[in-house]
């Protein structure tokens, strides 16, 4: 069985030669195929139309390089116009075969500037995976927590959402996003810390778990130790390792 | 056989860790592979007296030769001169932890120099505990930041005899603490980029390195994975896993070790 993470930003300094290494490390532990967001490129997290082209550009051009490996999400800022918001969506999931749709920290996830955003991933769709962190510090302007990804949940019950950063949402996001069928959440987010995946299964269930990795500022070899660390059916980890992720991105 | 110096056991508050026994941490450290480890009290962090918790550490060990008391001491306790000279009585002070953010004094303190100083006349290692989680997902009553490397290696140049471990340092303040010091070692456990260990030995030499899992906070397969798939040589492997820990505290030897 092959391991699909959800969870990866390209580098950008050589991003080509960048991926082959990632995807190198990536052969080390079998893991098949990385789902590319986007980085900011050095943009921070309001980046300007221009720079969301670019980030998007550059995963196309990832994607193309290597076809089977790699699958592409459109990096969008969602306070941007829904003109341009439908038109990049377009470009990237219709034109370039993008998988998903990735909104990382601002706005937050209550605003009604992603309706468009999420209008257009249930025309189309197609997943939304979205930045999300209960912090205690260092918080970001706009940034969404669990609170807020249940609002957009119930705004949006037929579009899947993959919320980021199990670790980071903790036993608490993860009793906030129980109620709504359509939230996921990616293993991924700071150190392997002990007892939430298993919580989470208990709470969530197998299938609403994905793989996250959040490489290139982890290691693909730690955070699957967290899901192999995590005491759970074989069936369970194959679904979050591979099934669960080959169903939302439409590979199954 | 890998030797861990970064246990803990115990109830951390705001986690359900698990393995609430020694019985229970010894059995999963040597599922793991794990030969011996280094072992500190969770209670001694937040304990008004931490002698106290070490004390039952100690006693809970006991009947666990592959798990080593590691004893936490709060130099502006009155009494830490009695505690760490108990400990030494007991054969166990070859190597202490501090916790000074959790303990709520500064490296640059004069307390914090009296143990130093104390220490390194015994040949003792102090074991700084840069952080027990992740600052951000603290609980919001108990904001407790990370340990500024900068007084740590400040603590390690006004002592140059004393040799300190630094548990659960993060990649760039591994890189200062290691640049800036020669008497500064580190764990594993929080270090993380994509290929840790590689990147890491491009950095710091592989002598300063010691494998630390932070059982039971952290899932042990984390830490034990980021070694099993490190792009190291045979050499390099073993001064992380095993000779560099048995280098610091020959205590950690298994005991049929030369």
């Amino acid at each position: 069985m092959g391991i699909i993470d959800i969870h990866t930003h390209p580098q950008w300094r050589d991003p080509i030669n960048e991926m082959a290494e990632m995807l190198r490390v990536a052969d080390t532990v079998g893991i098949e195929k990385i789902v590319v967001l986007g980085g900011n490129l050095g943009f921070g997290y309001q980046p300007s139309e221009a720079q969301v082209r670019e980030i998007n550009d550059l995963t196309a051009k990832l994607i193309r390089a290597w076809p089977d490996r790699l699958v592409g999400f459109c990096r969008l800022n969602a306070g941007h116009a829904p003109a341009f918001l439908d038109e990049e969506i377009t470009r990237c999931v219709c034109g370039a075969g993008f998988k998903g749709i990735k909104l990382a920290v601002w706005p937050n996830a209550r605003s009604s500037a992603l309706d468009p955003v999420m209008q257009k991933a249930a025309d189309l769709r197609v997943p939304v995976l979205h930045h999300c962190w209960y912090k205690t510090v260092q918080k970001y302007e706009g940034e969404s927590d669990p609170t807020d990804m249940a609002h957009l949940a119930a705004r949006f019950p037929d579009v899947p959402i993959i919320v980021a950063h199990l670790t980071a949402i903790g036993r608490r996001g993860v009793e906030d996003i129980r109620p709504y069928p359509n939230l996921y959440v990616d293993t991924s987010g700071s150190q392997a810390y002990s007892g939430i995946l298993e919580y989470a299964l208990d709470r969530l269930g197998a299938d609403r778990i994905l793989f996250g990795s959040d490489v290139p500022g982890r290691d693909f070899a730690v955070q699957l130790g967290r899901i192999h660390g995590a005491a759970m059916p074989d069936e369970d980890r194959k679904k979050i390792l591979y099934g669960n992720a080959m169903t939302l991105l439409g590979l199954a | 056989m890998i030797l861990d110096v970064n246990c803990s056991l115990g109830r951390w508050p705001f986690q359900n860790c698990g393995m609430r026994t020694a019985k229970q941490l010894a059995a999963h450290l040597a599922a793991c592979g794990i030969g011996r480890a280094l072992v500190s009290s969770v209670e001694a962090v937040f304990d008004p007296d931490p002698h106290a918790c070490n004390l039952e550490l100690a006693r809970d060990l006991a009947e666990q030769p592959s798990l080593l008391p590691l004893m936490t001491v709060d130099p502006t306790l009155g009494h830490w001169q009695e505690c760490v000279a108990q400990y030494s009585e007991m054969g166990l002070g070859h190597a202490l932890t501090v916790v000074p953010n959790y303990h709520r004094y500064a490296l640059a303190a004069p307390a914090a120099d009296a143990l130093a100083e104390s220490m390194a006349r015994h040949n003792a290692v102090l074991v700084v505990r840069m952080r027990v989680e992740d600052e951000r997902r603290q609980h919001p009553l108990m904001k407790v930041p990370g340990v500024d490397p900068a007084a740590v290696a400040a603590l390690a140049e006004r002592h140059p005899g004393l040799r300190i471990l630094c548990l659960c340092a993060y990649l760039s303040e591994v890189t200062a603490l290691v640049e800036r010091t020669s008497n500064v070692w580190v764990d594993l456990a929080c270090v993380e980029f994509i290929n840790t260990v590689r990147k890491l030995l491009t950095r710091v030499p592989a002598r300063r390195v010691v494998f630390g899992s932070h059982t039971p906070l952290l899932y042990t397969q984390a830490n034990l994975m980021k070694m099993q798939h490190a792009e190291v040589t045979a050499a390099e492997r073993e001064l992380l896993t095993h000779q560099n820990a048995v280098d610091l505290i020959p205590a950690l030897a298994p005991a049929d070790s030369p």
